[in-house]
């Protein structure tokens, strides 16, 4: 057997296996091993399986596509989800593999230990086999990205593309990445317009208003706002890994705000002006799926909410970033920062949680600057890192430095 | 027709004392009677019945009681106090607060206008409460709940142990004569559909002692019944109460002279005395506190069940074996324990979580879950005061802790706190939940139904053989127990198709209430009905702290990525 047929396979016997214990801890312990969101998604579906609206289940927030892929919950398997989130979870991995074979360098090792980073990975095998949606999504990134970057088949990429953005709008972020990329020769921007991006842009564009408008006319407005309008009027109180958490949280309780306290209105415009125009504009070129992964690093880090599943996000280009990077001492201190972070935060959020104690300030709100700070300094170093490996600019800034 | 206001008041003292206080009692045979201050604590109970013709004929009254009413089909006031008190012998059973319940009557003169009558009609309505409750504060800043909308009526709730001002004032104007506050339980009712004329008004006192006389003087319009009675030990039992004593009426035309009396009666809702429940919030108390109930019984071999059909055992048809009796008696299904409670907007319970089957394995059945059920916002955006929960719980299939070595069923509800607003200098809110209320609900139809169809099969099997003559079914006199039973309480004055808990059940309902176990530890002598509990607050001090440096540290970092993208 072909060693990346091996890492598939136990790949598989891995997600049954978690899926399995999951089955014992639901039945026999006090918290249970299946994801919130994957009861919602199969309230969803059984609403629109007897012939109803799935926005009937509170707290759905998703396209009705995913309800109408969960049908089968209803008359197959209750599981029936589960593995279909555990088999794209798997495709994944298995187009990461595919997409790492087309840079010729790398050894079958070399690809197969870093595919490991998302196919042995026990938080994406967790959260697949609870019934986590992420890597259905996950996958129609990264079948755009295979399309693009080795099929070259710019109309299935815009396609998978744009369904993945009908998704979960965030995907967008890729588009400008992608029309960079498909300005071909360097320092053209103004040749943003050509054959590829042209098929590229019509076949994502048109498959996400297809879609969306086929939603809306069976759906209505409802589809509309808790898809999509609902993640930009939200009340994000509920403490999070975010920075703006805090801030959040005492401008909701606020009626009367003056503009500076309205921190959640131009939030925006920093996560964005880096993460969908700067980052594209600089790193594109250089190396695509990085910039995916440090595109997608900015974003959530300056999002208005961040949950650890949000990590899923970018850790599925994890291994086209890390294909390349040398050990240094920086890098894994920052990396050491990240945890470190993280895990004080979580302490404070198990005090308020659980044992009720108010640790909003100094506790939750500067562990989440910390948290923010880790963050923003390994961004900083993915960027240089893939700075490092455009030999033309390169030697240019050392000059001036020099 | 009479428009004289009833008053009959109930006065229940203890055996013990029976003779002595009798012999104080004074009698102005034209005027008034006095009982006497005593040292031995009483139960007093006023019943106020006033025509409604009466009360509503005057219109300039500033009554904002009589402005919602005049907009009610029904409407049902009930306070009960914050403490645990006797309310076993009246069948005065209220959740632990102030409920109130209402039937909007909308005027729906002419087509196309209803929609807009109805949102007048309860904006009225919600303004004259608001008024009503909170003792006539104009300042539109004084935060009103909205009431809640229930399968049977419109419900307003505050776990209080107090009531308004101007509530006083209002009852006071329509029963013409000032009220003392210090009632355990206080019920204003009245029912256009069912008792169209009658508007009710009643008080109870559980534990009065009274250190000065007693006075009940005749009075204009007002006609007063005064009854001193002691349990009749032989009449009562879990089903019914005997009284004996005296009464006396008072009334423009007669003398006051002392009449004898003794009666039984059957209330609707009755108080198990062998059971009770215990209740806790399991520590330490997070966001999401974890209610817990146990079921207890003082002695084991007392059955959790009501004692509904443990009938005497000359009730026992001789032709049925009297084990076989029992055991068929035992599984009818005729009585289910609920649970029903009033969460204030500070929580909230989730229904996906709730109807999951592991619940349902654990004894735990919602029925119902009515009002602010969202499960994302925080109390400050929540309008209404809360929720009502409607719960079945399943003693069979209930948890039962190793570590006892009786068993004792338990049940534990997840609840879950919203965030509350940040305030100056505090760090955790302080709030209440009132305890719920613990019944057992008897359909007094299922053992009629059952034993009917029994004893038809019975005749029919039988019939043939000569050694039995039947000429009516074997189980007719347990049958007729029941049917006189609810006839006597389809009959009763005192019942009408009451508001609340019990308008989710039929007429052919009767409550069997257990009460909450008292805490040996407590300091003060009343036990509270209530939790307190508190939801972690951000202290409003640290805005400007937090606004400054979620800004710093956000452009500093913007400036930083941009300087890694650019140098």
């Amino acid at each position: 057997m072909e060693s990346a047929t091996k890492l598939l396979f136990v790949s598989a016997i891995l997600r049954l296996a978690f899926f399995s214990f999951g089955l014992y801890q639901d039945k026999y312990m006090e918290v249970k091993y299946t994801d919130v969101d994957y009861m919602v998604f199969t309230d969803a579906s059984r609403f629109l399986y007897s012939g109803r609206s799935p926005y009937l289940r509170e707290t759905y927030r998703y396209t009705p596509l995913l309800s109408v892929l969960l049908l089968p919950n209803n008359f197959l398997s209750p599981n029936f989800g589960k593995f279909l989130f555990m088999a794209t979870d798997l495709i994944v991995g298995y187009l990461i593999i595919k997409i790492l074979a087309k840079y010729g360098n790398l050894t079958a090792l070399k690809r197969n230990i870093l595919a490991s980073i998302w196919l042995l990975n026990p938080v994406v095998i967790t959260i697949s086999s609870r019934g986590n949606s992420e890597s259905l999504l996950i996958a129609l990134i990264m079948m755009a990205i295979y399309f693009l970057l080795v099929v070259r088949n710019y109309y299935l990429s815009g396609f998978f593309l744009g369904l993945s953005i009908h998704f979960k709008i965030y995907p967008f972020i890729y588009l400008t990445s992608i029309l960079f990329y498909l300005t071909g020769q360097r320092h053209q921007i103004y040749n943003l317009i050509n054959e590829k991006s042209i098929k590229f842009s019509v076949s994502c564009i048109v498959t996400f208003f297809t879609l969306t408008s086929i939603m809306y006319y069976y759906f209505g407005y409802e589809f509309l706002y808790e898809s999509y309008i609902y993640h930009l009027v939200r009340v994000d109180h509920r403490h999070n890994f975010s920075i703006y958490n805090l801030s959040l949280y005492f401008n909701s309780s606020i009626q009367n705000k003056d503009f500076f306290n309205k921190v959640e209105s131009v939030a925006f415009i920093p996560q964005l002006l880096i993460s969908f125009f700067i980052i594209p504009l600089k790193l594109s070129k250089i190396d695509l799926i990085s910039t995916f992964f440090v595109q997608t690093f900015v974003f959530v880090t300056f999002n208005k909410v961040i949950t650890s599943q949000y990590f899923v996000w970018f850790l599925c280009f994890l291994p086209f970033y890390l294909r390349d990077f040398q050990k240094n001492t920086k890098s894994f201190l920052y990396l050491a920062l990240w945890i470190l972070t993280q895990g004080i935060w979580l302490s404070f959020a198990y005090k308020l949680e659980f044992l009720g104690i108010s640790t909003f300030y100094p506790g939750l709100f500067f562990s989440s600057c910390s948290f923010f700070i880790a963050n923003v300094l390994l961004i900083g170093d993915c960027i240089d890192h893939i700075r490092s490996k455009d030999l033309h600019i390169t030697p240019d800034s050392e000059k001036k430095n020099n | 027709m009479s428009t004289n206001i009833v008053q009959r008041t109930t006065i229940i003292i203890p055996k013990s004392s029976e003779l002595q206080f009798h012999e104080k009692v004074k009698i102005d045979k034209a005027y008034s009677i006095t009982l006497p201050s005593t040292i031995v604590p009483f139960k007093r109970q006023d019943r106020f019945t006033i025509p409604i013709a009466r009360i509503l004929k005057d219109v300039s009254y500033e009554s904002h009681l009589l402005k919602i009413l005049k907009d009610c089909y029904s409407f049902r006031l009930q306070f009960s106090k914050l403490e645990d008190y006797d309310s076993s012998i009246f069948g005065d059973v209220a959740s632990p607060g102030l409920s109130v319940n209402f039937i909007p009557q909308i005027a729906d003169d002419s087509a196309g206008v209803y929609e807009t009558n109805f949102n007048k009609t309860i904006t009225a309505i919600n303004q004259e409460l608001k008024k009503l409750l909170y003792a006539d504060i104009n300042d539109e800043s004084v935060l009103f709940n909205e009431f809640i909308v229930t399968p049977t009526a419109l419900k307003y709730f505050e776990p209080t142990n107090e009531i308004s001002y101007s509530l006083k004032k209002s009852i006071e104007d329509i029963l013409e004569k000032s009220i003392s506050t210090d009632f355990q339980y206080l019920e204003i009712s009245y029912d256009s559909i069912n008792n169209s004329d009658k508007f009710m008004v009643q008080f109870y006192w559980a534990d009065v002692m009274a250190s000065e006389d007693l006075i009940f003087t005749k009075k204009q319009d007002y006609k007063t019944e005064v009854g001193i009675f002691t349990i009749e030990e032989k009449l009562t039992n879990v089903d019914n109460t005997g009284l004996a004593g005296v009464r006396f009426v008072l009334d423009n035309s007669d003398d006051i002279v002392p009449m004898k009396t003794s009666f039984q009666f059957t209330p609707r809702h009755r108080t198990l005395l062998d059971i009770s429940y215990k209740n806790e919030f399991i520590k330490p108390i997070g966001l999401h506190p974890k209610y817990k109930l146990s079921l207890h019984n003082e002695k084991s071999e007392t059955p959790l069940q009501p004692p509904l059909l443990i009938q005497p055992a000359n009730l026992i048809p001789e032709q049925a074996d009297s084990t076989e009796y029992c055991d068929l008696v035992n599984n009818l299904d005729v009585c289910k324990l609920y649970l029903s409670w009033n969460l204030p907007k500070d929580f909230f319970m989730d229904k996906y979580q709730l109807k999951d089957d592991r619940m349902k394995e654990t004894g735990l059945n919602l029925i119902g879950l009515y009002g602010e059920t969202n499960l994302e916002l925080p109390n400050y955006l929540i309008k209404k005061w809360g929720s009502e929960a409607l719960f079945e719980l399943n003693i069979s299939q209930a948890h039962l802790p190793s570590s006892s070595s009786s068993s004792v069923p338990t049940f534990e509800i997840p609840l879950h706190s919203r965030y509350s607003k940040p305030m100056q200098n505090i760090t955790s809110f302080e709030t209440k939940i009132p305890y719920p209320n613990l019944f057992w609900a008897c359909d007094l139809t299922i053992p009629i139904e059952t034993f009917t169809s029994l004893g038809a099969a019975f005749i029919k099997e039988h019939g043939d053989e000569t050694s039995i003559i039947l000429s009516k079914n074997p189980y007719s006199r347990i049958i007729s127990n029941f049917e006189q039973e609810l006839q006597v309480l389809q009959k009763s004055p005192f019942h009408h198709k009451f508001l609340g808990f019990e308008s989710y059940f039929d007429d052919n309902t009767v409550f069997y209430h257990i009460q909450p176990q008292l805490d040996i530890n407590s300091d003060t002598n009343n036990q509270k009905l209530t939790f307190d509990l508190t939801i972690p607050v951000a202290d409003l001090n640290d805005f400007n702290n937090v606004h400054i440096i979620t800004l710093l540290v956000v452009m500093f970092s913007g400036f930083y990525i941009l300087k890694k993208l650019f140098h």
